[in-house]
């Protein structure tokens, strides 16, 4: 029991969590729905909400004069959660998940009315809701029947017998759709369009349109259902067919108040940042509105989602999604009224970006940046500049104050996130309010993919740090078409291409990206790039290649490491080769800019155990299908294989962390059914071989002394790990777990510890050290959950960077939900605690001033009484 | 000599699926509980949701607080309640092949240990979650031990209490041995001393000597 107590008093100690008083402080979150697949826009209620289901499986209502999120639900992960249907009326929110499950949402607050399975399968069924009923519509070809099942929609029970509708004219290829309470099907240059709801004998009408080859169902009005066939939309009217021939591939239909006139809304792109919305009236254009928007999208196609039209010269507000995943919310007379990137909710790749200096300092940089230059040259560049501060001084307008919100801070705090997600749009954020700086979009690309995880890989080839030179950023995709690379180049300050909107097509298929350490006379890290062929290229091409130089490639399928050096010539030269035979699931490289301050560790005897600090040193994760997790450590300069771990009856997911001279990786052990850390310590021993440099050839022999332990983590999933980073390497190390939950824990390294003993001796604690005994279980404690009651959603991935102060480290997470912090592993003990008192210190200076003078004055007076005695 | 090595910046992370993964052909249960309020405030109905795998199956909360998760095949499984305020015990539901339920405690140290749970679940809140650290509350003893106020403290006592006790009789004699003590420890420090501050350890004696001349001479020297 005390056991536990003094662990507890030390975990307490141990994690540095917030005051309630900081909540949004440091931090911000921001929630989003993804890529938009129904929604429906409540006109009538008094307060007017939009109801949306996505294609991440999220169900939310969102606000229509801002559009933030009011209820969000998130349904199962995965295809199984797939929404497939969705409707809303009658005051309630229907959807149907893939998995078959229908549930009843209160669209008030989201919580659930109803939920029940679907007895039938989903693939060939289409659904309607009328009324309080739920229908399923078989549309079965092999009997050449419509069977239309009807139950109730708050129970589930059947309520009536399978109604038959019998359809001589359906074949194979017979394609339905559904819309409000109609069914239509394309049968060879036809379509037919059914009410299954309705009672009685079934009406079958029929609409010709020759030219068809695909029906979809179309935005449009209670009581107006249309789809589009070919270029010809379709609209039922009170059981009449009304058809209109509109050249526009996103359209919604409606009618006019007072005329009761049909009018179709047609939005196209006209380019990446203008739209076009125009209506029509019986085929008559009657008006057009250009729309600028403030972001970037796909300029191939846009879809109308739904809308809403008052007023007898129609005034219609329409929510839009773009191919980039951008959801809109327009008024046709030509205004946006606000703009959701859900495309942040697929970022796959996020980097944390210096902003440039003021243009004060950058004046002052400007004046020592030229060595050649004269003295006296020197001398009127020294007056310039602090004629210029003088300037900035007395004028609040200079332009220094202008651009004053994206200039570097004394601390390095403000910094600029760049995400690029899978869809092509690249974001720029503020990091400290989270707000979008930019956006592009670049168009015809993807990403590229290793065991079903997509990235595009980002170089921050040059920094904000060299003046005259602006930053530069190299992102690199694929083509959609030809798979071949294509490299785009930009400022991330402004978010301006280099080399235009179409990149650089590089004309072959990446195999290997990586950033070159060396600089050219520009300041410019060089990009390496293996192509299919083994050949190497380099962007720019006359970038400097250190010598000598290895690479090392993984076929994640087949489980072969492959190690080369590269030649004076660019040529590859193999150098060894591993093969696991077993899928690679992970491989774990450390950080490129971690810094390790202390090469050594102090034991309680107050020897030094020597850290085995390899830079070359990779971790590799196979995983069999029988259940074999395994890891090796492979130095992939020499190709020697230094350790491997086997753990079996294990299964993913696994997570694996990689940083000083130490590996975390986290598994489910199907055994005892409960998920477990393992961490792997390496020390070199008591002695260091070499304290100036590490070389991976001079002693390939060498063996590390190695520490395991495991630990059980008592959670039921972990979506992400991640290790906390700061400048010098000085502060200690957290490891950030996101917790399916939805929770992203800070966990202090010394609680993962592979050598917390076994018993705590007087010995050990004698010298000042805290060491933790042992416990097989790590704490969870709800203090060190970074995101407090922020529950965040589906996290993929975190993402950490340092800070400019040694204590901060900078935490981007995201998923459905982007969350941003700051944590100090060691405690901010750098700068001076935002708490601290400075009423009380000058008070206390001010008192002892006064006392002093006080004091003196009534000294003199008594020694000068004392004389007189 | 320094070896460089390219950083390779493919991550590859794969989730494997696990074994269990949704068969259509094996039985499908739903399992079945109650989430008892943990608060007054409506709104915890839609913020809380049953997960079971981290979200791979969900059962939501319907206005009672009951819940069901739909299509659960037969297994273990460790059933959570996510709410962002309010902490629930996890616990393990075992379906086996009959479709008989069986609920118990999750224990990941002692596995072979079974605290039975009755089903239908129902779950119970332990508390809400505490994420924040209080702030330290203004507190008279904080603000007498804080070293700036120990400082001012300090030689107001030395100042207006010490000479009171140095009128004291016996405390005068204490002090005169224990100075008398440092003389033999170190008497090169001492003599020092004395060379330095003069008279001043006479001062209080001509004090009580009733000659003012004497007095008088004593206090110019020092204040001099």
């Amino acid at each position: 029991m005390l056991k536990y107590l003094l662990l507890a008093v030390l975990c307490i100690a141990q994690t540095h969590s917030l005051y309630e008083d900081q909540v949004g402080k440091f931090d911000w979150k921001q929630s989003y729905v993804g890529k938009l697949k129904f929604s429906h826009i409540d006109s009538r209620a008094n307060i007017k909400r939009i109801y949306v289901a996505s294609e991440d499986n999220a169900v939310a209502s969102l606000s229509l004069g801002s559009g933030t999120l009011l209820w969000r639900q998130v349904l199962e992960k995965g295809p199984q959660g797939a929404i497939v249907y969705f409707h809303y009326g009658a005051n309630s929110l229907v959807t149907v998940s893939f998995n078959g499950l229908i549930r009843v949402w209160n669209p008030n607050d989201g919580s659930l009315l109803a939920g029940w399975t679907l007895p039938l399968n989903i693939r060939h069924v289409k659904f309607m809701v009328d009324g309080g009923n739920f229908y399923a519509i078989e549309v079965s070809s092999a009997i050449k029947t419509v069977l239309v099942h009807t139950y109730k929609l708050a129970s589930g029970s059947l309520n009536d017998v399978v109604k038959k509708i019998p359809a001589t004219w359906l074949t194979e290829s017979t394609y339905c759709e559904t819309n409000q309470n109609v069914l239509a099907c394309l049968v060879q240059g036809s379509v037919k369009i059914l009410f299954p709801s309705s009672g009685g004998q079934t009406q079958i009408l029929e609409q010709s349109v020759p030219s068809a080859t695909f029906l979809t169902p179309v935005s449009s009005a209670i009581g107006l259902p249309s789809f589009k066939a070919g270029n010809v939309v379709i609209t039922v009217n009170n059981k009449n067919i009304e058809t209109s021939q509109i050249e526009c591939n996103s359209v919604h239909v409606d009618k006019t108040e007072d005329t009761n006139k049909v009018l179709a809304i047609c939005v196209r792109p006209l380019s990446k940042s203008n739209i076009e919305v125009d209506i029509f009236i019986s085929q008559q254009k009657i008006s057009s509105n250009n729309l600028q928007l403030k972001t970037q999208i796909a300029q191939s196609d846009i879809n109308v989602q739904s809308c809403f039209c008052k007023g007898s010269s129609p005034s219609c507000f329409c929510i839009l999604s773009s191919q980039d995943h951008t959801t809109l919310f327009i008024s046709t007379q030509g205004k946006v009224v606000w703009i959701r990137e859900e495309a942040l909710t697929s970022i796959i790749s996020a980097e944390f970006l210096d902003l440039p200096v003021s243009d004060v300092d950058a004046a002052i940089e400007k004046e020592f940046d030229n060595q050649e230059c004269g003295y006296f040259e020197m001398f009127t560049r020294r007056l310039m500049s602090q004629f210029y501060q003088i300037q900035t001084l007395l004028s609040i307008e200079s332009p220094a104050f202008k651009s004053s919100a994206l200039v570097r801070d004394k601390f390095g705090l403000h910094k600029l996130i760049l995400s690029v997600t899978s869809v092509g749009k690249v974001f720029a954020m503020d990091n400290l309010s989270g707000k979008i700086l930019w956006t592009l979009y670049l168009a015809n690309v993807t990403p590229y993919s290793v065991t079903g995880k997509q990235f595009a890989p980002v170089f921050v080839q040059r920094s904000t740090r060299y003046v005259p030179y602006p930053a530069q950023v190299s992102i690199l995709f694929k083509q959609s078409t030809s798979k071949e690379g294509v490299l785009f180049t930009l400022d991330p300050i402004t978010g301006q291409l280099i080399h235009g909107d179409q990149g650089q097509k590089l004309g072959y298929q990446v195999e290997l990206s990586t950033l070159l350490p060396g600089v050219n006379k520009n300041h410019l890290r060089g990009i390496l790039l293996l192509d299919s062929n083994n050949q190497i290229h380099l962007e720019p091409p006359s970038s400097p290649v250190p010598k000598p130089y290895f690479i090392y490639k993984v076929h994640p399928q087949f489980g072969v490491l492959t190690g080369y050096f590269v030649q004076e010539d660019l040529k590859l030269q193999k150098v060894w080769e591993l093969n696991f035979g077993q899928p690679v699931v992970h491989v774990a490289s450390k950080n490129p800019v971690e810094k390790v301050h202390s090469q050594g560790r102090v034991l309680y005897d107050r020897s030094v155990l020597y850290k085995y600090l390899n830079p070359n040193l990779i971790a590799v994760a196979t995983h069999t299908p029988d259940n074999v997790f395994s890891i090796h450590l492979v130095d992939v300069v020499s190709g020697n294989l230094v350790e491997s771990i086997i753990h079996k009856r294990t299964m993913g997911p696994f997570h694996m962390v990689h940083s000083e001279n130490w590996l975390v990786y986290v598994y489910f052990n199907e055994k005892t059914r409960r998920n477990e850390v393992s961490t792997v310590e390496m020390f070199e021993g008591k002695t260091q071989s070499n304290s100036t440099a590490f070389s991976s050839l001079s002693k390939s022999l060498f063996k590390p002394i190695l520490d395991k332990q495991s630990y059980i983590l008592p959670v039921s999933q972990v979506d992400a790990i991640k290790e906390t980073i700061t400048e010098k390497g000085i502060t200690s190390k957290h490891i950030l777990i996101a917790l399916g939950t939805g929770s992203i824990l800070e966990m202090p390294w010394m609680f993962l510890d592979p050598r917390r003993p076994a018993q705590v001796t007087p010995d050990m604690r004698e010298e000042g050290q805290v060491v933790l005994e042992y416990t097989p279980e790590l704490p969870i404690l709800s203090e060190a959950i970074i995101n407090y009651n922020q529950t965040l959603y589906g996290i993929k991935n975190i993402h950490t960077a340092p800070s400019g102060l040694e204590s901060t480290c900078f935490v981007f997470a995201h998923g459905l939900d982007l969350f941003y912090t700051r944590v100090a592993p060691s405690k901010t003990f750098d700068i001076l605690k935002e708490d601290f008192d400075y009423a009380l210190i000058c008070l206390v200076l001010g008192a002892l001033i006064v006392g002093t003078v006080v004091s003196k004055k009534l000294a003199s007076r008594k020694t000068l009484k004392q004389a007189w005695k | 000599m320094n070896y460089y090595l390219s950083l390779v910046t493919i991550v590859i992370s794969l989730h494997v699926v696990r074994s269990q993964e949704v068969d259509s052909t094996q039985e499908k249960h739903d399992i079945e509980g109650r989430v008892l309020a943990p608060t007054h405030d409506p709104s915890w109905i839609s913020s809380t949701q049953v997960y079971i795998r981290g979200g791979q199956f969900i059962g939501f909360l319907k206005d009672d607080g009951s819940f069901t998760i739909k299509n659960v095949p037969t297994g273990s499984y460790v059933l959570e309640v996510v709410n962002p305020d309010y902490q629930f015990d996890p616990i393990r539901v075992e379906i086996n092949s009959k479709g008989k339920f069986r609920a118990r405690k999750v224990d990941y140290i002692q596995l072979s240990k079974i605290t039975p749970l009755p089903y239908p679940l129902r779950l119970k809140t332990i508390g809400k979650i505490k994420y924040f650290q209080t702030r330290e509350q203004w507190r008279a003893t904080d603000l007498l031990f804080n070293p700036m106020v120990l400082m001012m403290v300090a030689p107001l006592f030395l100042i207006m209490i010490l000479p009171r006790l140095m009128n004291d009789p016996e405390t005068r004699k204490e002090m005169e041995q224990l100075q008398s003590m440092t003389k033999l420890d170190v008497p090169e420090m001492s003599e020092m001393l004395t060379s330095y501050f003069g008279g001043a350890p006479k001062k209080p004696k001509a004090a009580v000597k009733p000659k003012p001349s004497a007095s008088k001479l004593q206090a110019g020297s020092s204040s001099g």
